[in-house]
């Protein structure tokens, strides 16, 4: 009773109060459209006609979703496209969780020495390190060279021109990629966390594999979409470092945009990626929220 | 509240044990770049016994606990559990429950399940754990908050679930380190009850460590007083307290004034403490005439009153600075011949007039007293 009659007695906010807010609402909706507009105009649009494309060339209907099913020569670009991405994601999220743990662990002097060594990595385009990966592995390249004069080797290995060039190259890029946010989410953990483990009885693995792990699993989780995501749409190592031998769906997609003109599929292969990749970061969202359940404590 | 039918276990555990071990450290010496934080330090500590490390800060209380946990590795020195060597060990087949400063829960376990922690690292069968989690936790009477997790628990529930999971392993020793310096004074107040009440009823040995002295005295068997890395002294409460042997003791636990002077003899023979024109009685004790002698005394041990005494008291003259009052207890600064002095007398049935710059005799038995070895 009293509680009401103290919201009926507070006094009404004063006018002013009122156009002030007014203003900000304006304000509100200009920060709004703009970004609004410069979306519809370069992603929302383009990415319509990119779906429209996919089911009405060369004839209305899902007949370019039934050919991604049925073709054979698809299915198998579909197939390497995975099989490498999975593979890709797993060596580069197993690399980046060493590093970004070593990162954590060292001395400070040597911390700062690491990040600049990964972020340096993110200033060299891929272009580039594809070049310089052939370089080194191609067949009279620099590690060939050395193995075969150290009498490692007696032919030279082939290291480039297949899956296993492609998957050096993409792992060296996507590394750095994986190592930051799990950097993140195990700068989170509280250190003293693995010894009060192990006070209480826990071996040196089991603190890891009963507390820390857990506690990095939010940053795994979300390094590994990320990773994911980032892999499917290679387009240059694969090109380069697997010498037209190794397509993937991204150059596959360019080949039947640029070369054999067909559309419709292209596009619907396209749209499929795309969906792909948004079921991903739904569960990526849910991967955040996660984190945030355990960084509360 | 649902009781679950006693099973043999949980009631053989239930009952005083009596299981504490006994620890000895013995010459523990560890540095810190050339920086000793540990010298030489060597403690005995009895089964059972409730052991409190107590010392400013920085003064190696967390390195000596970490050295008996084997977290730290002294540089030189032996740890003995029953005679037993455990300077190698490493931490977890040490079996030591611990209680980190800030309780170290694990944010993505349970209650249930972090209590349960150091149970699943050992094995232990699936209803074994079950009935053990419920003994430890209705221990601390926190069985109704199974099911939460960490961040969902306040202050002072969190400190019972750290408790919980270091006693649920029956471990041989239990180290605490400053536990409840995170707790607002109520609670601590009643967890220091708690704890002391929990060591009584499972017989462990405790080592505690804090630099709250007024804890330190109200719940260890002995007290072991730390500065610059190295025991300075140890000792019961009591003793700890009425003869502090230094006066870094004497002004550590528990407040002192202090009176510097040069020994003389009165007519009578007895040792006088002496500076400029005032002279004051020793307690009993060796001294040689010419010395120098540092005298502590307790302010609640000493009376203040208007007139100086007629019965061959210690007596010296001061003028009132100001007082606190502190509800059960008022204190008072006087400017004294010694410097300022402190006195502290309890309010109730109080008869003297308070007033600034007011003569005053602060006076006691030489008894109350006690001759210190000044080291700075
Ligand atoms: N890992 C370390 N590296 C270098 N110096 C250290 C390290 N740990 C402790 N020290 C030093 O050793 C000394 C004792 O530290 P310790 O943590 O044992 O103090 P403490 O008595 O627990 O203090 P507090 O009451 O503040 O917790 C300090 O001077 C501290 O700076
Ligand atoms: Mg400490």
């Amino acid at each position: 009773m009293a509680v009401a009659g103290e919201t009926v007695a507070a006094p009404a906010p004063p006018r002013t109060r009122l156009l002030g807010a007014e203003r900000v609402n304006l304000v509100y909706w200009a920060l709004v459209l703009v970004p609004l507009v410069v979306l519809v105009v370069f992603y929302i649009y383009p990415l319509s006609r990119v779906l429209l494309i996919s089911v009405t060339e060369p004839r209305l209907g899902f007949g370019n979703y039934v050919r991604i099913v049925e073709s054979t020569g698809v299915r198998r670009v579909i197939w390497t496209t995975t099989w490498i991405c999975l593979v890709t994601s797993t060596l580069s999220l197993v690399l980046g969780y060493l590093l970004a743990y070593a990162i954590l662990h060292m001395r400070s002097g040597w911390q700062t020495w690491m990040m600049v060594g990964v972020l340096l990595s993110f200033w060299v385009s891929i272009l580039i390190r594809a070049f310089a990966w052939i370089t080194l592995l191609q067949t009279r390249g620099l590690v060939n060279n050395f193995l075969l004069d150290a009498g490692l080797i007696s032919q030279p290995l082939a290291l480039i021109r297949n899956e296993l060039g492609v998957i050096i190259g993409m792992v060296h890029y996507m590394v750095p990629y994986a190592a930051l946010p799990l950097l993140a989410s195990m700068r989170s953990i509280d250190a003293r966390l693995v010894p009060a483990a192990r006070g209480l009885g826990a071996r040196p693995l089991q603190g890891f594999l009963y507390v820390y792990l857990p506690l990095s699993l939010p940053g795994i989780i979300a390094a590994s979409i990320l990773v994911l995501i980032f892999s499917l749409g290679f387009f240059v190592t694969p090109a380069l470092l697997g010498g037209g031998r190794v397509i993937m769906l991204a150059e596959y997609i360019a080949l039947q945009v640029n070369e054999t003109l067909a559309w419709g599929l292209g596009t619907a292969l396209a749209s499929s990626m795309l969906i792909t990749v948004f079921l991903m970061l739904v569960v990526l969202a849910r991967a955040v929220s996660f984190r945030r359940l355990f960084g509360a404590a | 509240m649902h009781h679950p039918p006693e099973r043999p276990s949980a009631a053989q555990a239930a009952t005083p044990t009596a299981t504490g071990h006994s620890l000895s450290v013995r010459g523990a010496t560890k540095l810190y770049d050339g920086v000793a934080a540990l010298d030489n330090v060597s403690l005995e500590i009895r089964r059972g016994s409730f052991l409190t490390l107590l010392g400013p800060s920085g003064s190696g209380k967390t390195t000596l606990l970490m050295t008996i946990a084997g977290f730290t590795r002294p540089d030189s020195g032996r740890l003995l559990v029953d005679d037993r060597d455990v300077t190698d060990l490493e931490p977890e087949k040490r079996n030591f429950g611990m209680v980190f400063q800030g309780y170290a829960l694990f944010p993505h376990l349970t209650v249930a399940r972090n209590v349960a922690f150091p149970l699943r690292i050992r094995g232990r069968s699936r209803s074994e754990i079950r009935e053990r989690v419920q003994w430890a936790l209705d221990l601390v009477q926190l069985g109704h908050l199974a099911g939460r997790y960490p961040r969902q628990l306040s202050g002072g529930q969190q400190q019972r679930v750290a408790l919980a999971r270091a006693l649920v392993f029956e471990p041989e020793v239990l180290l605490l380190d400053e536990p409840l310096s995170a707790l607002d004074k109520t609670l601590r107040a009643d967890l220091q009850w708690e704890l002391k009440d929990l060591h009584r009823r499972l017989g462990m040995t405790f080592i505690y460590v804090t630099h709250d002295q007024e804890e330190a005295l109200s719940m260890s068997d002995e007290i072991v007083i730390i500065r610059n890395g190295r025991v300075v002294q140890k000792g019961a409460p009591l003793e700890l307290y009425e003869l502090p042997q230094t006066r870094f003791v004497a002004g550590f636990l528990g407040k002192s004034n202090f009176l510097s002077g040069t020994v003389r003899r009165d007519p009578a023979g007895r040792a006088m403490l002496t500076a400029g024109s005032v002279s004051i009685h020793l307690p009993d004790g060796p001294s040689h005439e010419g010395d120098k002698v540092l005298l502590a005394v307790r302010p609640e041990k000493i009376a203040v009153a208007a007139r100086p005494p007629a019965d061959g008291r210690n007596a010296v003259r001061g003028a009132l600075v100001d007082w606190n009052y502190y509800g059960s207890t008022t204190h008072c600064r006087l400017d004294t011949a010694f410097g300022l002095f402190h006195a502290q007398f309890g309010t109730w049935g109080s008869q003297i007039d308070l007033a600034r710059g007011r003569d005053m005799w602060l006076v006691w038995p030489k008894e109350a007293g006690v001759v210190v070895v000044d080291d700075g």
